[in-house]
């Protein structure tokens, strides 16, 4: 396939002398990478930015109150990580993305091998308990860090590269579209019911779906197991294990009918969404970040924009990562080969799933369950994690073919 | 080329933009549409909401308003206090470093370092604060118990007031245990007021008394709740989660309006004079129901005093103070009629019975039937009746009788008040009509409430029909009145015939002390003539002077008065009790130029031959005697009550005879000398013996008294002159309190206890009464 000829994207900058003459004059340069998607790169920044202020207003309550008064405690922490994975990715947006290839296998191995650590006498003293989820490893000296989040990585490489190695004949089938993904999923689903983790299978399944089916698998294949999800929900639901699920469907549905207990996080939430009105409270202003809301600093940071910044603010919010995954998608349409579009497609994938569930539970539109908000909640791996995958992304942009022109 | 250089193909581009397409339009359209419907179209709910859960409203309460009399002396105070407040949210400890060292012990921590609490162990330390509360907080704070501690301390809430109206010792002996305990972020005291009442039961009905949040629950604190109260303050606070203030500043704050203060017009002194009174008429005349007294500035309508007997203390006013009758309530089984019956007792304890109490007024009404009577023209000075006992209305079947059923015989206009005299004010009262009667009930105010300002005043019974019911109406049966009513009446018949609203608060002070509102004499009518009211004044003062009111007579004074002696029919037939009687007096002084009226009244003596005259005219004597002196009047003594008239003996030790024999002489006293020395080396009665002026003394000029104690014979019964004799056989001396005319006064009380021993020359006071005044 003929690469085709692009155009320099950027002019010189102003001030380095004087204009330059006719573009059309300018000797036509072959080659074989362009330069990185500005767009995408800008509303990352965007994005990040935005979340540091939101991170510093809404944790100083918490951080002051659980940190012996440093309320500069999680912001500080999360600056350095946000630093590094600036670095990161502008690194890996220099990278040949062609070469991930290679890592998808050994990545793959290593998630299971990391996750599966948790059983392993000796080593499970790394995993730290809070409020009954296992879900963290304590790294020495640099925190702690959610295996699941390598999981997800490796899934959309992994997932990415065999879809483009089988191609979309093979796809099409049962034995080479489904079963092998299924049972990797599988795997992961296993390992993350010792963690507890229920969201975290629910993202990697979802994302790992919307991989084969870009990949070309038969949604056959997936209006079967769709219903027969549907009717297992349905039977557990009936049955007297499902009670516990019942409830919480319930509470979702009516968060004011227990407002001090199961509702108590929902009400909280709704609260300082609906408080903040229009034009919100203003940046710093949040009440509920005062211990009402649970995690003001982590999975509940949207309220407290909604809260502080209003309407307004957190249509913003979420235009901005509309915009985001949009162009994380249009990288994925216009890059240069299979993999690329499906590596983009998948990161942009899992972008999105973790915003729009965050957003869904945040305001009421899902039932609670743990999810953060990329570039926004407290967590330093999975920020860096996140700023690395734009990093993939980035490097996938450079060898976008340029748009014709005329 | 490669399956892995090649480009996606079509099929996987539709897909990945059917997919974007899902997330950018259609998740984000319904991300923006919740937003939406939570921030703009539900706003309000929710910020409702969430501001109640946010904030924290105080209210601050204004100091309530004090209560003075008319010296400006305090009655009822508010003092500043402290409010126990509990955070039951706060009791949960967060951290280890909260934990007091008993709680790390209970926990099994080391003391020092810091620990990670599971919520099962903050649950513990929880429930371990509560048990710690229950048990030492009521030693602490008298009057609070562990289950109420329990309750609150359980509570899902972050504010809940513990106790109110702690006093500064007891609350900082709270801050000591809470310091020691770690307890302070859970527990904390802010402002307060208590309202005292410096005198307890002084004045208790007029005053009344507030509940716990210093509401005013009866009387002036009822009538005055809003003016007292003022108006209450707000400050909210916005709080964290755990009921903690965000910051120093308050979100709102409203200042309260300190409430404003009364001064009353009753004067401290003749109150104290009146209620002392009152309980000895009580407990001399084993009085059933209560006694009440009323005294008015005839010229103003200011209420100068105002009690009843029984009372409360207004500090405890729900405490029975008739403690047969707690006893008695205590002993009912069912729950609710025990707290129906002992709600009504609290009620009735605390009611102001000088103007709830409806009564007959009986002969005082012969007062107001007369002074009709002749503003009418009906009757003159000088007209005539004859009774014969008896006398026969139309319509009634039987004759209706005189209290002195052989009859008074021939008597003028100022006999018939003087001897009360029924048959004489029938004649008169049916001369005058029932048209005339009726309309001056109603221009004596008999008709409607006398608008004081004081909770539950009352109106009577007045339904009169026909002329039976007007010949009895006529000397004050069968219909009823309040002493408030009867005293205002009485109060126009003495001032010139001005009827006059009553009052009891003179001024309303705002909080700096600059009058806010000042009340003095409203005139509401006049009711008879100058010339009536003289002619009244003058013949009520023989009512006192030679009449059925004597033993109301205090020497030296002009007092004009009437007695009054009804049954209380209608209890006596629902009961089947007989003697139940309302004795009354009331009287005003002097005469000649009245400032002050009296009324006090008996519900139900219940010693000796009961009358107004015999029981209630000397409890109103014995007020006067102390009040008229008060008030600087000037006294004018027969040469009688001149040498009753009580000084005080000199110490004349030392001096020569005709020196102490000088000294003496100046109080109106005599000696006598025994031995031969030349100075007085002892005297009798001692120095500083309050006597009578007429007394003789004993100077011992050389030696001492006989040194023998003496056996105080029992004197009631006794003539006043019997008495006299009596005691001076026995080397006493006698100092009278009553009347003085030898003949006929007996002695109805004395000082010191019969059979008692005191020694040689000491000074019996006895009262005396003249039993002959039996009339109604």
């Amino acid at each position: 396939m003929a690469r085709k000829i692009k155009k320099p994207r950027t002019v010189p900058a102003a001030g380095r002398g004087p204009a330059p003459a006719e573009p059309a004059q300018q000797p036509e340069r072959v080659e074989k990478c362009g330069h990185m998607d500005q767009p995408l790169l800008m509303l990352t920044m965007l994005l990040l930015g935005l979340g540091l202020v939101c991170l510093f207003s809404a944790s100083y309550a918490t951080a002051y109150d659980k940190q012996d008064g440093n309320a500069t405690y999680f912001i500080f922490r999360q600056g350095i990580f946000a630093a590094g994975g600036v670095v990161v990715m502008l690194v890996l947006s220099k990278f040949d993305y062609h070469k991930l290839h290679y890592f998808a296998i050994p990545a793959l191995i290593a998630a299971v091998l990391v996750m599966a650590t948790i059983k392993i006498p000796g080593l499970k003293n790394y995993w730290i308990n809070r409020n009954g989820a296992i879900r963290w490893i304590q790294i020495p000296a640099l925190g702690t860090f959610q295996p699941s989040e390598l999981a997800k990585i490796a899934v959309i490489l992994c997932f990415s590269s065999l879809a483009t190695i089988f191609g979309p004949k093979k796809m099409h089938t049962l034995r080479w579209g489904i079963l092998p993904f299924m049972a990797i999923i599988g795997v992961f689903a296993v390992e993350m019911s010792w963690e507890k983790h229920l969201s975290g299978t629910l993202i990697i399944a979802a994302i790992g779906m919307v991989i084969i089916y870009f990949g070309g698998a038969n949604l056959f294949w997936f209006g079967l197991g769709g219903c027969g999800v549907g009717a297992g929900a349905l039977w557990y639901l009936n049955s007297e294990r499902g009670a516990y699920a019942m409830e919480r469907i319930h509470i979702w549905l009516d968060p004011f009918s227990d407002p001090l207990g199961d509702g108590w996080q929902g009400v909280q939430s709704q609260l300082a969404i609906g408080s903040g009105g229009f034009w919100g409270l203003g940046l710093g202003q949040s009440r509920q970040k005062h211990l009402y809301l649970p995690e003001p600093a982590n999975d509940f940071i949207f309220a407290v924009i909604c809260e502080e910044l209003g309407f307004v603010g957190a249509v913003m919010v979420v235009v901005v990562f509309a915009l985001l995954i949009w162009r994380g998608y249009y990288i994925a349409l216009r890059a240069s080969d299979k993999f690329g579009t499906l590596l983009a497609a998948g990161i942009t994938t899992q972008i999105a799933v973790q915003t729009f569930l965050n957003l869904g539970v945040v305001t009421g539109l899902l039932p609670i369950t743990g999810a953060s908000l990329p570039f926004f909640s407290y967590g330093g791996t999975a920020l860096l994690i996140q700023l690395a995958e734009m990093g993939i992304l980035l490097s996938i942009s450079r060898h976008m073919p340029a748009p014709r022109e005329g | 080329m490669s399956q892995i250089d090649r480009k996606a193909d079509r099929h996987t581009r539709r897909r990945i933009a059917f997919v974007a397409v899902v997330f950018c339009v259609v998740l984000t359209s319904a991300v923006i549409l919740r937003l939406a419907w939570l921030q703009i179209v539900n706003q309000e709910f929710y910020e409702q909401k969430a501001l109640s859960s946010q904030t924290r409203d105080v209210t601050i309460y204004p100091t309530r308003g004090t209560i003075y009399d008319a010296k400006g002396k305090p009655l009822a105070i508010s003092a500043s206090t402290e409010m126990l407040i509990i955070n039951p949210r706060q009791l949960r400890p967060e951290e280890s470093a909260d934990l007091s060292d008993a709680e790390r012990i209970l926990l099994g921590f080391e003391l020092e370092p810091k620990y990670t609490m599971t919520d099962q162990q903050k649950d513990t330390v929880k429930n371990y604060r509560i048990e710690l509360l229950v048990s030492e907080l009521p030693s602490l704070l008298e009057g609070l118990d562990g289950e109420t501690v329990r309750a609150k301390a359980t509570k899902d809430s972050a504010y809940q007031v513990l106790m109110r109206g702690v006093e500064k010792d007891q609350a900082d002996g709270v801050r000591r245990f809470l310091s020691a305990n770690k307890l302070i972020g859970g527990l904390y005291f802010t402002d307060d007021s208590t309202r005292y009442y410096p005198y307890g039961s002084f004045l208790a009905h007029v005053l009344g008394c507030v509940g716990a949040d210093e509401q005013g629950l009866t009387g002036l604190e009822k009538k005055f709740d809003e003016v007292l109260t003022g108006t209450p303050g707000r400050a909210v606070t916005l709080t964290d989660a755990r009921g903690n203030a965000l910051t120093e500043d308050y979100e709102l704050y409203y200042p309260a309006e300190e409430g404003q203060s009364l001064v009353l017009t009753i004067d401290e002194v003749l109150q104290h004079f009146l209620e002392k009174n009152l309980e000895i008429a009580y407990n001399d005349n084993k009085v059933q129901g209560s006694v009440v007294g009323v005294v008015m500035d005839v010229n103003d309508g200011g209420i100068l005093a105002m009690a009843s007997y029984p009372d409360f203390d207004p500090n405890d006013p729900f405490t029975l103070t008739d403690t047969e009758k707690a006893a008695e309530i205590a002993a009912i089984a069912d729950d609710e009629q025990r707290a129906a019956a002992r709600s009504e007792a609290v009620y009735q304890q605390w009611s102001n019975k000088a103007v709830s109490f409806m009564y007959y007024p009986g002969s005082t009404f012969k007062i107001l039937t007369v002074a009709e009577a002749l503003e009418e023209g009906v009757v003159t000075e000088n007209s005539r009746f004859y009774c014969p006992g008896y006398k026969v209305v139309e319509g009634y079947p039987k004759p209706i009788h005189c209290w002195k059923t052989q009859g008074h015989g021939s008597e003028d206009l100022g006999d018939v008040l003087r001897n009360s005299c029924n048959p004489a004010v029938m004649t008169i009262g049916l001369e005058l009509g029932k048209e005339r009667f009726a309309e001056y009930a109603e221009a004596f105010g008999l008709r409607e409430k006398t608008g004081i300002e004081l909770n539950g005043e009352a109106v009577g019974l007045f339904n009169l029909q026909s002329n039976v019911d007007l010949a009895v109406y006529s000397f004050g049966q069968n219909f009823s009145i309040t002493p408030i009513q009867m005293i205002t009446a009485v109060s126009a018949v003495a001032n010139g015939g001005m009827l006059l609203k009553p009052h009891i608060v003179k001024e309303v002070l705002n909080a700096d002390g600059t009058v806010a509102q000042s009340f003095g004499r409203t005139e509401v009518r006049q009711v008879i003539s100058k010339e009536t009211s003289d002619l009244m004044r003058e013949m009520l003062e023989s009512v006192v002077k030679t009449g059925t009111g004597k033993n109301a007579y205090v020497a030296g004074y002009r007092v004009a008065g009437k007695t009054g002696t009804t049954e209380k029919i209608a209890e006596m037939n629902q009961t089947g009790k007989d003697k139940l009687y309302v004795t009354s007096f009331v009287a005003f002084a002097p005469a000649d130029n009245p400032q002050i009226a009296v009324l006090i009244l008996l519900d139900t003596p219940t010693v000796g031959k009961i009358s107004g005259g015999l029981n209630t005219a000397p409890v109103v004597r014995r007020f006067l005697e102390e009040a008229l002196p008060y008030l600087d009047i000037d006294p004018i003594y027969t040469e009688d009550e001149q040498n009753a008239r009580s000084v005080v003996m000199p110490d004349v030790t030392g001096l020569s005879y005709s020196e102490a024999e000088a000294a003496l002489k100046k109080l109106g006293m005599t000696c006598t000398s025994q031995g031969s020395d030349a100075r007085v080396t002892d005297q009798v009665p001692a120095a500083g013996a309050t006597v009578a002026s007429s007394t003789k003394a004993v100077l011992y000029l050389g030696g001492s008294k006989p040194d023998k104690q003496v056996t105080v014979p029992d004197l009631t019964g006794h003539t006043l002159s019997q008495a006299k004799n009596t005691l001076q056989n026995l080397g006493l001396y006698i100092l009278v309190s009553g009347g003085v005319s030898e003949g006929t006064q007996t002695v109805t009380k004395q000082e010191v206890a019969a059979q008692s021993q005191v020694a040689y020359g000491t000074v019996i006071t006895v009262e005396t009464t003249d039993m002959a005044q039996q009339s109604q």
